[in-house]
């Protein structure tokens, strides 16, 4: 039956090559009946947020082990805005310190997953935020 | 960290185990006990052997630990050269001989740290290294005649070890002093890790240029370190690490056998890199039989005539993949038993991880308790006193001869693939290690197998452990200080390195030569890299889900 | 050429999120965004002659490429330079790529393969645009491309790109319906893929407009190049008079032999009339495009409750299969897809 599906981007962002985990979550999603975009290795902020307008995402997933998601975090932002998809839900999970979470939701971030979040907590998250976003375009685009 | 309290409700969810269950970690199967029957007529002379002599299933040498431990080799390198640079006076100090380099994210790429590419990476994750003086920096003080060095970095690692050169001629130190490892094993990036820059075949071109040259002119130097921790890290079996590491050893041999040298010249100085994973008596059979093969393929394949070109000698460290965020001090008890292991197991080298590292680089206290663990190891336990303890132990020689099996078999699937280029490029190896990771990661899900604090026994409020924060400036200042250098530099000079590299690539000329020569001239890790990658092209993966 | 949010007020960039018409409008105002979201509702199964309705034409129709061939012959890399070279020549580009999707579950990995070969790409004055779509339950999967393929690439048209490459599933066989989607078929081998059995039986050497071997750099591309010459010699000159598919070597990685390859296609497409393909029907491919989307017409028919109470009513016995077919054929079109979440 054709019908909507869910369609997430995951990105890993930064020049780590450490993919086990966000193939790992792809995977998961993928099961759960989503369609997932994988943007591969090394693409840029600007890269990933014009993936995310053509591939028309729902929730953009960033993946990032290398300590540098305080730099990347906000480049992506930047061109997520500049493409004018900024609406889209923003997810992270990696080697993020809980110090730096209150500041990445601030920045618009809407979830930060740590290493071990269980399967079923990120498919409920990506659910919830593109069911979100899916009800409140049924609404704009009624008016 | 958040808390998991709750654990999936899959209806698929199978009932938790309460007892040991019979597959390992990697999948096989095991008997409830083990008996000479498990054994199949095993030729105890001919396949164990002793310790020290053919085929070296016991260990490469004859005291193993009597003599001298193995090494306690940890990690280290961050921010900026100088930095590092202390850190290798506090340990060598402290009276640690061998050093163990880290790089940077954007050097083990091969882009200077002004690259837009290497924001917010730059000196966070091991040291920042774009030229010669900061090579010189790093060494500073320290003679490169009395040090053993590590350095773990692939994809520029001729460029590196050109670098490592310039410094020995600076300093007046002869090549042949030179003692110590670079990783240099650009297959398991491509299986694996994913730092490959340029395509297979000019990579492992590349790799047997520096093994070449070592061969000629750094004869103490360990030119490679055949790795298969990435692989297992990346989610491979034990079979699939044994079998994927020692299929790249081989393609180095014949690659390099293809440069006229005789397989004695270079074979000795080849080293390896394992994984010591949870499994405990999987990993022992694993090194085991790691080195039963070895021996084997080099005697009758490779027609070695020196004893040494057959003996696998390898370095391990402790699965990082193991380690749980979720109750992170219970990650020092996991190491300590994947360290008895690998000690067990006949390691020349030992790394131990940090509790700490899924969250974040060590912190003193974390690197502290590893170094301890392995000194305890060491003079507490006395499991180093004989050598190969577990030899003759029906389980483990059966796991043995199980494991050997198993990666002649993976041999024989990778040759059907084409060899390793095609396979490669067909995506076998990510194939394969992705469908092993998807396995695991489902018994994970799925409950049947336990992993504590993660799935059982969860902690519903954890305290919070000291981590390590990395210094901001250093990305700045490194930035500033390519840019002097590339004002002060004689840029003639250095366009005729970049113009030379590119020919000698073109030509098929071993590079280290020129590399070092642009060394000296303050050529740079990005623009040599540049220069390579004009010629070479680049490399995209297939994903291989 | 292209608006940038900046230009658009705040209703607007609204309205390019929101409602069909408001996404038409922005959809004439060559916004990306819209074409996305176009693009979903489409595959999402929504009316696609009702969408087509809001949107004019093609000023001038692009050329279509269908790209094919198996598994690791090189497709993604090939796309990748050729965009490259289409870019610099300054024409407009997209690439619809498909994947399989699983049956069990609906979900999907998508379109890697494509993306990471045309990162470099970002910096075009006039970007290409890239687009994955997945086959769902119901397409006719033999073919190669996902069901909506010929909606999209109509819609691609219609947003007026002057090149739009199309890359299929990429089984190695049974890639018609690319042909029948395309004006041009490329098959793409390499020495590793090409054996000589799948170029004996090969049906698609004929369908083919041009067969590339790429990696063409490899030991046992002679053996392979001289194989794929006897298999289109052995089919030429084809049923309808014109010679065989042309063949090329090249290497896409080194970016060899590109420049040859879009010359010989802009050749190859000039000798065509534009309206339809060399081999397939127009009223052939016309009929494919339509089935794809009475399909799911009929599925959403199924789904109303209307046809779930004549479909019980037949499972429980009351009515007979027939009567069952001839009730649902006579219910009414339903109006409009609604929304639906997957959980």
């Amino acid at each position: 039956m054709r019908q909507y599906r869910i369609r997430v981007v995951l990105a890993k962002l930064g020049l780590d090559g450490h993919d086990r985990g966000i193939r790992v979550v792809a995977r998961i999603l993928r099961d759960a009946g989503m369609e997932v975009i994988y943007t591969g290795l090394w693409p840029t902020p600007g890269g990933v947020a014009r993936i995310a307008l053509e591939e028309d995402a729902d929730v953009i997933g960033v993946s990032l082990l290398s300590g540098a998601h305080m730099t990347l975090l906000p480049k992506l932002l930047e061109a997520m805005k500049a493409e004018g998809c900024d609406d889209i839900p923003l997810i992270l999970g990696g080697s993020i310190p809980d110090d730096d979470v209150p500041q990445l939701n601030r920045m618009g971030v809407a979830a930060v997953f740590g290493p071990g979040t269980p399967a079923q907590e990120i498919i409920q998250r990506v659910t919830d935020l593109a069911q979100t976003r899916a009800s409140h375009e049924e609404h704009t685009g009624s008016t | 960290m958040t808390s998991h309290g709750t654990i999936p409700t899959d209806a698929n969810r199978k009932p938790a185990p309460t007892g040991a269950g019979d597959t390992t970690i990697s999948g096989r199967r095991l008997a409830t006990a083990y008996t000479a029957a498990h054994l199949n007529g095993l030729d105890a002379d001919r396949q164990v052997g002793a310790p020290g002599t053919f085929p070296f299933t016991r260990g490469v040498h004859e005291s193993m630990y009597r003599g001298r431990f193995w090494t306690m080799r940890q990690f280290a390198g961050f921010g900026s050269a100088g930095q590092t640079n202390q850190r290798f006076h506090f340990l060598l100090h402290k009276g640690q001989t061998g050093l163990s380099v880290a790089f940077d994210m954007p050097t083990l790429m091969g882009l200077d740290s002004d690259d837009p590419r290497s924001a917010g990476e730059v000196g966070r994750l091991g040291v920042a290294i774009d030229s010669l003086d900061d090579m010189l920096d790093l060494f500073e003080g320290i003679d490169l005649a009395n040090v053993s060095t590590s350095m773990t970095i692939n994809a520029p690692a001729a460029i590196l070890m050109a670098y490592y050169l310039a410094v020995a001629q600076e300093q007046g130190v002869a090549f042949e002093d030179l003692r110590g490892t670079i990783q240099n094993d650009i297959l398991k990036e491509f299986h694996a890790q994913n730092e490959f820059v340029f395509p297979p075949v000019p990579s492992v071109g590349l790799v047997v240029d520096v093994i070449e040259y070592c061969a000629r002119y750094v004869p103490q130097w360990n030119p490679v370190s055949i790795s298969g921790y990435h692989i297992r890290e990346a989610g491979s079996t034990a079979g699939q690490e044994l079998a994927y590491t020692l299929a790249d050893g081989f393609h180095y041999v014949q690659e390099t056998l293809k440069r006229g040298l005789e397989v004695d010249a270079f074979a000795p100085r080849l080293s390896f890199f394992f994984n010591a994973h949870n499994e405990f008596f999987e990993e022992i059979a694993k090194y085991r039989a790691a080195r039963r093969i070895w021996a084997r393929h080099m005697r009758d394949r490779y027609g070695t005539k020196d004893d040494r070109s057959c003996k696998l000698r390898f370095h391990a460290q402790t699965a990082g993949c193991s380690l749980q965020a979720q109750q992170p001090q219970v990650n020092l008890i996991r190491v300590a038993y994947q360290a008895m292991a690998a000690v067990l197991g006949g390691c020349q080298s030992l790394h131990t991880n940090s509790m700490d590292e899924t969250l974040a680089l060590p912190s003193e206290h974390a690197a502290t308790l590893a170094l301890r663990t392995q000194q305890v190891l060491a003079h507490e336990t006395g499991v180093a006193r004989s050598a190969d303890p577990l030899g003759g132990s029906y389980l483990v020689e059966s796991l043995t001869n199980e494991l050997e099996a198993e990666a002649e078999a993976i041999f024989r699937e990778i040759g059907e693939v084409g060899g390793m280029e095609p396979a490669i490029e067909a995506g076998y190896f990510r194939a394969r290690i992705a469908e092993a990771s998807a396995r695991y990661q489902r018994e994970v899900d799925g409950g049947e197998r336990l992993v504590v604090g993660v799935n059982a026994f969860v902690e519903e409020h954890e305290p919070p452990i000291e981590l390590h924060r990395v210094e901001p400036h250093v990305e700045s200042q490194q930035v500033a200080r390519l840019e002097r250098l590339r004002a002060r530099r004689d840029a003639k000079q250095v366009k005729q390195s970049l113009d030379a590299i590119g020919e000698a690539a073109r030509a098929g000329n071993n590079l280290m030569p020129i590399l070092l020569e642009a060394a000296h001239r303050r050529v740079t890790v990005g623009e040599a890299m540049g220069a390579m990658r004009e010629v070479f092209g680049a490399f995209r993966a297939r994903s291989g889900w | 050429m292209r608006n940038t949010p900046a230009q658009l007020d705040a209703s607007e960039a609204m309205d390019a999120r929101g409602a069909p018409d408001a996404l038409a409008r922005a959809f004439q105002r060559r916004d990306r965004r819209a074409l996305a979201r176009l693009i979903s509702r489409i595959d999402e199964g929504q009316d696609a002659a009702a969408i087509f309705a809001q949107l004019p034409p093609a000023t001038s129709p692009a050329l279509t490429i269908g790209i094919t061939g198996a598994a690791g012959a090189g497709k993604s890399t090939l796309i990748g330079a050729l965009l490259r070279h289409v870019l610099d020549i300054g024409k407009r580009i997209a690439v619809l790529a498909c994947d399989p999707s699983s049956a069990r579950t609906g979900g999907a990995l998508l379109g890697d393969r494509v993306r990471m070969q045309t990162d470099d790409s970002n910096s075009a004055a006039d970007p290409p645009f890239i687009r994955s779509i997945s086959t769902r339950p119901g397409d006719d999967s033999s073919g190669g491309v996902a069901g909506a393929a010929a909606d999209v690439i109509e819609l691609l048209d219609r947003f007026g790109f002057d090149v739009i490459l199309l890359e299929s599933i990429g089984t190695g066989q049974d890639q018609i319906a690319a042909r029948s989607l395309c004006r041009l078929l490329v098959l793409v081998s390499s020495p590793e893929t090409g054996d000589d059995v799948q170029w004996d039986k090969a049906g698609i050497a004929e369908w083919a407009d041009m067969i590339v071997l790429n990696k063409a750099d490899l030991p046992g591309t002679p053996r392979t190049a001289a194989t794929i010459r006897a298999a289109i010699a052995l089919n030429a000159p084809s049923h309808d008079g014109t010679a065989g598919p042309e063949f090329l070597q090249l290497s896409a990685r080194g970016g060899e032999g590109i420049d040859r390859l879009w010359h010989t296609l802009e050749t190859l497409a000039a000798r065509q009339r534009p309206e339809h393909g060399r081999h397939e029907d127009a009223a052939q491919a016309l009929a494919r495009r339509l089935r794809a989307r009475i399909a799911r017409r009929i599925d959403q028919v199924l789904e109303q409750e209307s046809a779930q109470q004549i479909l019980r009513a037949c499972a429980q016995g009351v009515i007979n299969v027939e009567e069952a077919e001839d009730r649902l054929i006579a219910l009414p079109k339903p109006d409009r897809m609604p929304l639906r979440i997957n959980t």
